[in-house]
């Protein structure tokens, strides 16, 4: 009976799930009548998805461990902020770095990165950027988790610090370099904004594919078909990462071992190398503010010509906005999370077979790897009228954005419940305390850690979504990122002072969310 | 009822009541009723709360804003749902896709144009003048050497402005000369961006963002949002190789509300809204006598002719960007 009821909960979840993704999915695909087609522009587009993809995770994946080794593993004053700050990068929508890429754009050694000829390099260092704490998130927690008296015993017997990191630290976050490879790739392999605000016409990717096909002629078979190729190559990915955990965490972990004055410049130095580029430009905005307050405030208060209201009324509709999406994109993720993945631990001690875990997981993981045009296709196709207008309702859009998100939501949680010790099951049922109470009072404390980072995690990708808001949006339901493509996509000064002022305060929200998150996230610990 | 039952239970509550949650949701926000004008448009589409609130009360139909990207999306999402369709009234469909939602039957009736406006070249008055550099006046002048590397277009593949000038191209030139001028523009250094905030914004010299490149492809209005504290525009168009891009408003076929849409078409063509097509959209009213801003009298131009606006740019479009996109790999 307990199995049966245990079933249903995830068979709800699953239909969820099957109403809000892959019936609308499989709509467009019903429309293509499954006749595929690829051109040669679509095969160079996937021939550059892939080593691009390749080449971000393998230079994100160093640089993330360069800099979890520099700023997780040390102490000093300001460690914590400097997380935070680089935590934000991975929220800043790409389009955005038009902005930042321009301030620094002359000086020595970014030169070479945002001024190349060759699109590719900023692209890549654009995407470096952006998925760094991604990386360093992911190795970050499998560092934190050595052993420090392991670490004592190896240099008592004489190991000096390579000794230790090839013998110590790389076999034990060997794993975790894997899946910051894999988690990188996946998320490399959808994006669009970076392609479309830093690119040029060498540098067309599946995603941006499909993007102009939509703006274009609207080759459903060519749109089908580039999305089967993306999946495909996701679903080969994910039988790589389906046998590791995915686990990552922005919280910065107080270690006792204070840094030294070298290792604190180094951090520094590397903070500063991949934040300026995003940063820069706010900062000397910032500066304006401060000294040219009165036109600021005239800036804040004027409306520009393209929108409806004033920067102001507009920043509070877009954060409303995000804060309503973000709330129902948690409830949602969690949700679909928790069902999902109390089935996928309890197979372990239930005798369930074990594919039928792994497929339940994969059809759960799979959001992840369609694009948010895909998805926003399928809802104008299916939600019609009737029952479930979901286009005509702004919800479509925190929806899209929470099947997004959902996936490394619920891979947060399942990783940090299966990593719960069997004892403590055995020892409360020893006590007689009942399994709803168990659940309660054990599980959920020690799930909240994971749920306040999945929790971190919704709100600001949707606060940093533009696909689904531009896609969806319906009335005045503008988010920030739309205001700032608004602002951005017209001529005059203070149509891009307009854009530099909802970035800066863009930067402020995301940082201090992941601030006070994490915060939170470290207390619970 | 066992303990595990209960825990399970309560997850399984947990998800009727999402769905409960999504559903009811889905009532109070959405839906549509006969009073309701669902308008389709582009992102760029402006209505202000004023003007708004004027057509609802003097049409007594509620306007509700479906605001979807650019023209092209805006059109393919329609023959996407042409047989229900998500609106009732369609504005910014260009003449670039025109034929394409007239062919695929989307549309009610005719497309009543609304507003125009020209991709024109841009230069930076000030940057010719420090450096001692006649401004061009032709798009021709962009291939000769003393304008090398010089230039920043959008790539007609990603961009409309790009395709804009590539049909303008394709017009003056003709269909045996277009591939040489464009093989000359590129021997001559030009940068092709992949959208017109990147090439304006980042690689313009004169806008705020002061690139490295005097002369951008953009609109003939544009001059009209760069004025200095000295009362100047630092920038000028070149009127010659623009392309007239016209916007349409039109009933969508199978809408639930066509009198609400055409009701909405008229006021688009009433006096107070197509005055704020040059404030809120960057666009010139197609009523003669419609008030323009005095920067736009003072700095914008018009051509006196302009190319590609008659060429079959729905069918010959993916022909075209093939052989530019030869030229340019």
């Amino acid at each position: 009976m307990g199995r049966r009821v245990a079933w249903q909960s995830t068979g709800i979840a699953l239909i969820l799930l099957l109403i809000l993704f892959y019936i609308p999915v499989s709509h467009l695909f019903l429309l293509s009548g499954f006749n595929f087609h690829l051109n040669n522009e679509d095969v160079s587009a996937i021939r550059f998805t892939l080593w691009q993809s390749l080449s971000v995770a393998i230079v994100t994946t160093f640089f993330g461990l360069v800099g979890a080794l520099l700023i997780r593993k040390s102490n000093f004053l300001g460690s914590k902020l400097l997380n935070s700050v680089l935590s934000v990068l991975f929220f800043i929508p790409g389009i955005t770095l038009t902005l930042g890429f321009h301030a620094i754009s002359h000086w020595p050694i970014y030169s070479l990165l945002v001024n190349n000829k060759h699109a590719f390099i900023p692209v890549i260092f654009a995407e470096t950027i952006i998925n760094l704490p991604l990386a360093m998130g992911v190795i970050g927690l499998a560092l934190n988790a050595i052993n420090s008296e392991l670490s004592e015993a190896i240099k008592l017997d004489g190991a000096n610090s390579k000794k230790e990191f090839r013998y110590l630290t790389f076999p034990q976050i060997f794993s975790s370099i894997r899946k910051s490879l894999i988690i990188i790739f996946f998320y490399s392999l959808s994006n669009l904004g970076i392609i479309l605000a830093i690119g040029n016409q060498s540098t067309n990717s599946v995603e941006s594919r499909i993007y102009h096909l939509i703006q274009g002629n609207l080759n459903i078979h060519e749109i089908t078909t580039l999305a089967i190729i993306q999946t495909l190559i996701s679903f080969c990915i994910y039988l790589f990462l389906s046998r590791t955990n995915i686990n990552f965490g922005f919280s910065y972990s107080q270690v006792s071992k204070k840094a030294s004055t070298l290792q604190v410049i180094s951090c520094y130095l590397f903070f500063l190398f991949f934040t300026l580029p995003v940063f820069f430009s706010s900062l000397k905005f910032l500066f304006n503010v401060i000294f040219h307050f009165s036109t600021t405030i005239k800036l804040i208060n004027l409306s520009p010509q393209i929108l409806d209201v004033s920067i102001l009324q507009a920043l509070e509709h877009s954060i409303r906005n995000a804060i309503i999406a973000s709330l129902v994109g948690i409830f949602l993720s969690l949700g679909l999370g928790i069902s999902i993945a109390r089935n996928v631990v309890r197979q372990d001690s239930s005798g369930t077979p074990w594919f039928i875990s792994r497929i339940i997981e994969f059809f759960s993981i799979l959001p992840l790897t369609f694009s948010p045009l895909i998805i926003g296709l399928g809802y104008l196709l299916t939600f019609t009228t009737g029952f479930f207008a979901l286009r005509e309702s702004w919800i479509s859009t925190p929806i899209a954005q929470a099947l997004l998100a959902m996936p490394l939501a619920l891979t947060l949680i399942t990783d940090t419940w299966k990593n719960f010790p069997i004892e403590y099951m055995e020892e409360a049922l020893m006590t007689g305390i009942d399994s709803l109470s168990y659940f309660l009072k054990v599980e959920l404390p020690l799930l909240k850690n994971a749920i306040l980072r999945a929790a971190s995690f919704n709100i600001l990708v949707s606060m940093a979504d533009f696909s689904a808001a531009a896609f969806l949006s319906i009335g005045h339901q503008g988010v920030l990122t739309t205001i700032f493509s608004q602002l951005i996509s017209h001529p005059g000064s203070g149509n891009y002072q307009g854009a530099q002022l909802i970035l800066l305060i863009f930067i402020f929200i995301s940082t201090a969310v992941v601030f006070v998150f994490e915060l939170h996230s470290h207390t619970s610990e | 009822m066992s303990n595990n039952n209960r825990r399970n239970t309560l997850l399984t509550g947990l998800i009727i009541s999402l769905l409960l949650v999504v559903y009811v949701a889905v009532q109070l926000t959405g839906g549509t009723s006969k009073e309701n004008v669902r308008l389709i448009t582009h992102n760029a589409f402006v209505i202000t709360p004023q003007l708004q609130k004027l057509f609802e009360q003097q049409s007594g139909y509620k306007l509700t804003l479906i605001k979807s990207d650019d023209a092209g999306t805006l059109t393919n999402k329609l023959i996407l749902t042409k047989n229900d369709p998500l609106a009732d009234v369609v504005f910014g469909i260009d003449n670039t896709f025109a034929s394409k939602a007239l062919s695929a039957g989307v549309i009610n009736g005719k497309l009543t144009p609304t507003d125009f406006g020209d991709v024109c070249f841009n230069y930076d008055k000030q940057w010719f003048a420090k450096n001692h550099v006649p401004a061009p006046s032709s798009v021709n002048d962009l291939i000769k050497p003393s304008y090398k590397n010089l230039t920043v277009i959008e790539n007609p593949s990603t961009s409309s402005t790009g395709l804009s000038f590539l049909a303008a191209s394709i017009d003056k030139y003709g269909s045996n000369g277009w591939q040489n001028y464009w093989k000359s523009l590129r021997s001559n250094g030009v940068l092709v961006d992949n959208d017109w905030e990147k090439a304006y914004y980042t690689d313009f010299s004169g806008s705020s963002g002061q690139g490295k490149y005097p002369i951008v492809l953009s609109y003939d209005s544009s001059p009209a949002d760069e004025v200095r504290s000295n009362g100047q525009s630092q920038t000028a168009n070149i009127l010659d190789g623009c392309f007239r891009q016209i916007e349409y408003a039109a009933v969508v076929k199978n809408g639930k509300n066509p009198q609400g849409a055409q009701a909405f078409i008229n006021f688009m063509l009433s006096k107070p809204f197509q005055e704020s097509f040059p404030t809120q959209m960057y666009m010139y009213p197609v009523d003669p006598n419609a008030q323009i801003p005095s920067d736009w009298k003072k700095f914008v131009s018009l051509p006196t002719k302009t190319y590609g606006g008659t060429l079959p740019i729905n069918s010959m479009r993916e022909h075209w960007l093939s052989q530019w996109n030869s030229i340019f790999a």
